[in-house]
């Protein structure tokens, strides 16, 4: 009993520092697309360089690549509003927040070159692409419980329409590439 | 004030990515040519492994110049070169299995589309193709040839173990039947 009552205190205490860092998703939501993008065209500057992209064309393609990303937390963010609303939660900065930095960590596991020791590359991309989609996906039904003191139940359902589109999005992906990679043979 | 600081934690990122490009073009423009659009894309990817080698030695340089300049020890400079080889061992070791396994149709690049390939069912379906459009042409050839050379001919039609027993046996039957029914009817 006192060893479940340490564990609540203890889970009590973990939530409540995480609470005090997800004050903060609304910023390291705006700023992690374009940082992570700027991180990687520093890093692999000298081939872009090579291929003849110059500094101004490079933050362009940054502003691009952030814009959209903005975009779709925006509309994802929208959509979880709106279920927040009816159960007068809703806080649109928060949820775009949470969307963007979702995104920005699927964006970091796509974007670092690891084929995660498979040699048949249409196999590591259907594995890669099922990866990104959970780990992103848990992150933002997760982030979404703790922020608005929902169950994860709750939190699934707010984020019903994000996952389908998810689902659309990079399963069919995953499947085709799994498929050539003869995961099913 | 939070604003302002992240505002310029992303201005100073993209100041330091941008220099990083510039400083690029520009070795690129001394190097080659300032007008380097007619280059192919295998040029380009050489330019990029010349630029990526010239900063190592750059590295190299400067670590030599540590030491040099007592910064560093004798035998942390021998760490450093020890680990530098162990690590280029260990990427030419990766590279090489890596390109060893690219065409592996066990565990290469393509071996989905070669095991699908090679997979029963595709080779069944393959062959009742081939084996119809055999039939169909030896009962279109009826008109122009010896109707005993076609009998010999759908009697040599036979189904081709595909290396699946149940496939195998369905079909054999199959076309047996099939192949009979024609005889019957000459």
């Amino acid at each position: 009993m006192i060893s479940y009552i340490n564990y609540l205190l203890e889970k009590q205490m973990r939530d409540f520092e995480i609470k005090d860092y997800i004050k903060h998703l609304p910023t390291a939501g705006f700023i992690a697309p374009p940082l992570i993008y700027l991180l990687f065209f520093g890093i692999n500057s000298s081939i872009f360089s090579a291929f003849g992209m110059s500094g101004d064309n490079m933050l362009l393609s940054v502003l691009i690549f952030s814009l959209i990303i903005w975009s779709v937390s925006a509309s994802y963010a929208r959509s979880v509003n709106k279920f927040l609303k009816k159960k007068e939660k809703d806080n649109f900065k928060l949820v775009f927040g949470i969307n963007s930095f979702a995104m920005s960590l699927g964006l970091i596991i796509w974007l670092l070159p690891s084929s995660l020791g498979i040699s048949n590359i249409f196999l590591a991309l259907g594995f890669l692409v099922i990866f990104i989609f959970i780990v992103d996906n848990f992150l933002r039904v997760w982030l979404t419980s703790i922020a608005f003191d929902l169950e994860i139940k709750t939190s699934l359902n707010a984020n019903k329409f994000v996952l389908i589109i998810e689902s659309i999005l990079l399963l069919p992906y995953a499947l085709f590439s799994m498929t050539m990679g003869g995961a099913f043979i | 004030m939070k604003h302002i600081s992240v505002i310029i934690i992303c201005f100073l990122v993209g100041f330091v990515v941008y220099i990083k490009f510039e400083s690029d073009n520009m070795y690129y423009d001394r190097i080659y040519s300032k007008d380097r659009n007619n280059l192919t894309i295998a040029e380009r990817g050489l330019m990029a492994i010349e630029r990526e080698h010239d900063l190592e030695i750059r590295k190299e340089e400067a670590v030599l110049r540590d030491y040099e300049n007592g910064k560093i020890s004798l035998e942390e400079y021998e760490n450093y070169l020890q680990r530098k080889l162990e690590e280029e061992n260990k990427e030419n070791e990766d590279a090489l299995e890596f390109i060893g396994n690219l065409y592996d149709p066990e565990k290469g690049m393509f071996s989905g589309v070669y095991k699908m390939a090679m997979s029963p069912k595709f080779k069944k379906e393959e062959q009742i193709k081939e084996l119809d459009k055999t039939i169909n042409n030896l009962i279109k050839d009826l008109e122009n040839e010896n109707k005993e050379i076609i009998v010999i001919k759908l009697k040599q039609t036979t189904w081709v173990p595909v290396g699946d027993k149940e496939i195998d046996q369905e079909m054999t039957k199959f076309y047996e039947k099939k192949i009979k029914v024609i005889l019957d009817n000459l």
